[in-house]
């Protein structure tokens, strides 16, 4: 009996030791957003950027002599499947969570991470409750859409010196969010928002609204909603005869909208992070996503790219997985990106909004 | 039928491998500049989704055999109906069952506890509809709405009042989602089944709309519920342990509740009225008052998850009220089997847990996930139309054959 | 006043009956299902989205093909979308629904809801998540040829509205309902033609010959029919086929109106065309005609006077309203207790 009790204690021992080792080894980063669905496209993107980023860093030898593991979730954009996703990653044992895409997701969301004591840093979610509710461990890599409604207001007011504009949105968080703050700056700059209506986001023929538009006297548009909807809204503005300028949020920066208005269209602008694709530090990056995914990036990916990249300097620079220490770190200096620096305020937004205007020109997106 | 069975089988094949062709073996090439498009072949596009989807039949066909040979010879006595029988027959069985399942919490991951949650409060959702699908026999298409109303009852009225007690949600989850399906009931009962069906989808719809609208209830981004009203730790147990010992508790009461109703005069006279409404209404049954304290008692039911979800997950949203829930609801019940209750409860086991670990072992179906929920809706209604564990009853009266 | 109106009128016409115009095309299809066989036709607001892709992918073969003018295109790819949707709509009924044909009404409504899942999500795997757009340089010729009508002075109608009316009506009216100019499309023309051709085919067809005549017996009396020698199989795959390429025909106007397609455009479509359906009584052909009209005035009228924001709610509002207090329609038969 003696040696076969031997024989299993030390069996036991080298289990152990072994489950305790391969702990140690890795560092576990979750990478949550919508991956399915109609905004699985979109929301793919941060995600991949995060992975690229995540496989440079273990190619070096990992983060504090551990080798960084990606949990991938799909919280399907609906808000609901980010709290299971969201106590999931949680109970994987994540440190850190890159996510969610959708504000209306990682509102849930970060409830349950701020509880766990979990930092999260999302690439994409612009609507501003997400960190004003003075969770510590909250950040965001992307601006504010009071940033965004705010830099649009003033340049429809001061650039294209209109002063009555009509206000459209989708009726999403991140929709009437920028089209509050919108009509809040611009109302504020002297002036007039005539008309502030929703449409719900399945929507297409605008036509109705489009005559409201042009009975309220506005001489331009600000659609606060995303691409699928904007471009159909843009054709049919100018299809009524509309001449005005349409503004518009980061939600409608993607390729499919030019494909919907084409290449010779006119007084279109929208608030987008700097230009990276023309940008010599960026190369690098874009060949490899190309090399890794077989795809070129896209607007959303160097967020994800950044996210993941600051994340993880500030856990190198903490040496530590602690969340407050993460924290604290992260909000310790200035970090460089392929976006530009980066710095985080107390509240865990970047301090510099890095907005700009863009608009379409001979048929690509470019910095006006 | 003047041609062979064989050769109109055929003929449908043919006609789908056509349909399907230009959707699957092409792609769209649009020209942005000149606004023109144009069409080129892409096989990779089909052996993408083939890839997926025959691999997924073949496993249906293989499932579907193997309940066709349980079925001839495997125990002729229905194994999970009379366990369930049993279960909730038996007070001392159903504590000692509650008991051992909360204990398990103690052994789980929270990963398991969470997930677990939720499959209890989709087994209440099932529960609740197969009253009036399986009991009444009336098809309820929007029911999540109900679901909605209740989860959006507690989160509106723990915000007006903090102090409220968390278990009380459930109670009020019940009765503002009763009194609504009341409401929504009393004008529609009166019509056929299927008029029933959409009314409840447009009234559905039309909820989320005004979910989405009001500012009271926060539109798009829904309501974050007070920290205080939420389910709280206990001690040693912890809030992930606490919302699974309850929500076996609460899942186990109401399966209890529905089944005394079932097997309660009530519960034979709806029997009755789904069987023959005019020769029930002949016998005396007050037809309209009765299905309506069904479909009441069943939105009250939804009304309890609903509330249970706030409580649990600290916020409610719009998207608690879509039709893919209420979808997804549907199928449990149907896979389960209708009108039965041990039927419904595997349902939503099978139909929740399965989905969400295929998402994360093999992220890439995941995409696929509502395409199998409709083939199943459809193979289920054609070949077993009683689901997985309904009587032979209610298989010939779905046939017609009654 | 009268010229206020009058404009009003005319551009919530114009908008409005186009909608209008469309939900009819479809609701003819869910009407006349139910009318020869008793069941709500789920997917049929698939059939409709698909009828969408057809028309793009025809549009496509055609492009490649070299063939680009309009003039020919555009029929070409309304008749392909036909054929297209009538064949998803035959295998429908062949697959889903023949077998079920007796059963407890459960049955063929829920095969039907898992086929308008299964073809949802087909198109979306298949296709794209996103959205397809519709070949512009098609579509451009007709939508941006537009035509407008009148440039009112309406300071004096304004004047006058605010002196006669009590102060906050008139505000609110001279606000909301005050119309400078209308527009009218070359694009909404082409719906009103081609929804009324059809119709008035499908009222020929089924008023006037052999085959409308069968139609309508087996509407009334299937096995009646079956026993006078009528192929009722035929009859009933011939009323899906039908049905199917109204809906098609209505979805590449759709497509054409909007600009991009979307794999999940049915659903939306579906319902408020059935919610049309039993408006004008379902069952009953001009009922679904009328039922459609007047659903897209309500709409537009909705967005126009209220807000956009509530559009979406007329609709449902309208169906919970219709069968509260009208369960048979406004031109359909008694069927409170048919069961």
């Amino acid at each position: 009996m003696k040696p076969f009790r031997q024989i299993l204690t030390v069996a036991f021992a080298a289990g152990a030791l072994l489950g305790c080792q391969k702990k140690e080894e890795t560092l576990k980063i979750g990478l949550a957003g919508v991956q399915t669905g109609p905004d699985g496209e979109i929301g793919t993107a941060p995600i991949r950027g995060s992975q690229l980023a995540i496989d440079e860093w273990n190619a070096k030898g990992g983060v504090l002599g551990m080798k960084i593991e990606a949990v991938t979730r799909d919280d399907e954009g609906k808000a609901n499947q980010a709290v299971a996703v969201a106590q999931e990653l949680v109970a994987a044992g994540v440190k850190a969570v890159v996510g969610h895409f959708n504000s209306g997701c990682s509102l849930p969301a970060s409830e349950v991470y701020h509880q766990a004591g979990i930092v999260q840093i999302t690439p994409a979610s612009t609507n501003p409750q997400v960190t004003e509710r003075g969770f510590k461990q909250t950040f965001r890599m992307c601006g504010r859409d009071d940033q965004q409604g705010d830099v649009s207001a003033k340049f429809a007011f001061d650039s294209l010196k209109v002063t009555q504009v009509a206000v459209i949105h989708n009726k999403t968080a991140y929709g009437q969010g920028i089209g509050e703050v919108f009509r809040k700056t611009f109302e504020a700059k002297t002036g007039k928002v005539t008309l502030f209506d929703g449409l719900a986001s399945e929507e297409m023929d605008f036509r109705a609204t489009i005559s409201a538009i042009q009975k309220s006297g506005a001489q331009a548009v600000y659609w606060g909603g995303m691409y699928n909807q904007g471009g159909p809204f843009y054709n049919q503005l100018r299809q009524a005869g509309f001449k005005g300028a349409f503004l518009g949020g980061d939600g409608i920066y993607d390729n499919e909208l030019i494909k919907t208005v084409g290449a010779k269209a006119d007084s279109l602008f929208i608030t987008f992070g700097p230009d990276f694709f023309h940008s010599e530090v960026a190369k690098p990056f874009l060949a490899a996503f190309k090399k890794k995914f077989n795809q070129e990036a896209s607007g959303y990916t160097i967020y994800g790219y950044d996210a993941a990249n600051t994340l993880l300097q500030a856990i190198q620079k903490a040496q530590s997985t602690d969340a407050d220490r993460i924290s604290e770190a992260l909000r310790s200096q200035s970090w460089k990106g392929l976006m530009g620096d980066a710095e985080f305020d107390q509240k865990g937004d970047l301090k510099k909004a890095n907005f700009v205007i863009w608009t379409i020109r001979a048929g690509a997106f470019a910095v006006r | 039928m003047s041609k062979s069975p064989l050769a109109t089988r055929l003929a449908v094949i043919a006609g789908l491998l056509v349909l399907t062709a230009p959707f699957l073996w092409t792609k769209l090439d649009p020209d942005f500049n000149t606004g023109f498009v144009s069409l080129s072949l892409a096989p990779s596009n089909a052996i993408q989704f083939l890839s997926v989807v025959l691999p997924a039949a073949v496993v249906g066909w293989l499932l579907a055999g193997i309940g066709f040979l349980w079925g001839r010879f495997g125990p002729t006595k229905p194994v999970i109906a009379t366990g369930s029988q049993k279960l909730f027959e038996s007070p001392r069985l159903l504590v000692a069952t509650c008991a051992v399942l909360a204990g398990f919490g103690f052994f789980m991951s929270a990963k398991f506890l969470s997930l677990g949650t939720f499959v209890c409060i989709h087994m209440m959702l099932a529960i609740g509809l197969n009253v009036t699908i399986g009991f009444t026999g009336l098809l309820v298409l929007g029911y999540a709405a109900f679901y909605a109303t209740g989860a959006y009852a507690f989160a509106l009225v723990a915000h007006a009042c903090p102090w409220f007690p968390t278990w009380a949600a459930l109670p009020v989850g019940f009765l503002v989602a009763a009194s609504t399906g009341f409401l929504v009931g009393l004008p529609c009962l009166r019509l056929r089944g299927d008029y029933l069906a959409i009314v409840t989808l447009g009234f559905a719809e039309a909820l989320r709309e005004l979910l989405r609208n009001l500012p009271q209830t926060g539109g798009d981004m829904g309501l974050l519920v007070p920290t205080s009203a939420r389910i709280q730790s206990l001690g040693p147990v912890g809030q992930a342990q606490a919302s699974w010992i309850a929500a076996v508790a609460v899942t186990l009461f109401v399966g209890l509740v529905i089944h005394r109703l079932y097997h309660s005069r009530i519960g034979r006279a709806w029997i009755a009225i789904r069987e023959d409404e005019t020769a029930a209404a002949m016998m005396g049954i007050p037809v309209v008052r009765l299905k309506l304290l069904a479909f009441s008692v069943s939105a009250g039911i939804a009304g309890v998850p609903g509330a249970f979800f706030a409580g649990f997950a600290g916020f409610v949203d719009p998207s608690t009220a879509t039709f893919e829930q209420s979808v997804l609801i549907l199928a449990m019940v149907i896979l389960g089997g209708i009108g039965s209750l041990p039927g419904s409860i595997l349902g939503a086991l099978v139909l929740y847990l399965v989905p969400t670990l295929l998402r994360d072992w093999f992220p890439a179906i995941s995409d696929y996930r509502l395409l199998f929920f409709g083939a199943i809706l459809v193979a289920m209604m054609l070949f077993r139309p009683q689901g997985l564990c309904g009587s032979p009853r209610h298989k010939l009266e779905l046939e017609g054959k009654s | 006043m009268r010229a206020l109106l009058f404009a009003l009128m005319l551009e919530i016409l114009v908008n409005g009956l186009a909608r209008g115009a469309i939900y009819a095309l479809i609701a003819l299809g869910y009407t006349m299902v139910y009318g020869i066989l008793g069941m709500i036709n789920f997917a049929h607001g698939e059939i409709f989205m698909l009828g969408m892709f057809g028309a793009v992918y025809a549009l496509g073969a055609l492009g490649s093909a070299g063939l680009m003018a309009v003039g020919i295109t555009l029929p070409l790819a309304i008749v392909a979308a036909m054929v297209f949707s009538a064949g998803f709509g035959i295998l429908n009924e062949r697959i889903a629904y023949r077998k079920l044909r007796g059963a407890h009404l459960l049955a063929p409504l829920t095969s039907a809801i898992g086929m308008s899942i299964v073809l949802q999500n087909f198109v979306m795997l298949s296709v794209t998540k996103g959205k397809v757009d519709f070949p512009r340089a098609i579509a451009a010729p007709l939508a941006d040829t537009t035509w407008t009508f009148g440039s009112w002075d309406l300071s004096s109608i304004q004047a006058t509205i605010l002196s006669v009316l009590p102060d906050v009506w008139a505000r609110w009216m001279a606000s909301k309902w005050v119309v400078q100019s209308v527009h009218l499309s070359a694009l909404q023309l082409l719906i009103f033609a081609i929804t009324l051709g059809l119709m008035g085919l499908l009222f020929w067809l089924i008023q006037r010959t052999r085959l409308g005549i069968a139609l309508r017996a087996v509407a009334q009396d299937r096995t009646m029919a079956s026993l006078c020698g009528m192929k009722v199989d035929g009859l009933i795959t011939l009323t899906f086929a039908l049905g199917s390429a109204l809906a098609a025909s209505a979805g590449v106007m759709v497509s054409m109106y909007q600009g991009v397609l979307r794999f999940d455009a049915g659903y939306m479509m579906g319902l408020k065309a059935f919610t049309a359906a039993v408006l004008g009584g379902i069952g009953n052909i001009p009922g679904a005609v009328i039922g459609g009209l007047l659903i897209g005035l309500a709409e537009d009228l909705t967005s126009f006077t209220i807000a956009s924001e509530w559009k979406q709610s007329t609709a449902f509002a309208i169906l919970i309203l219709v069968l509260w207090l009208r369960p048979r329609g406004l031109l359909g038969e008694r069927v409170a207790d048919k069961v």
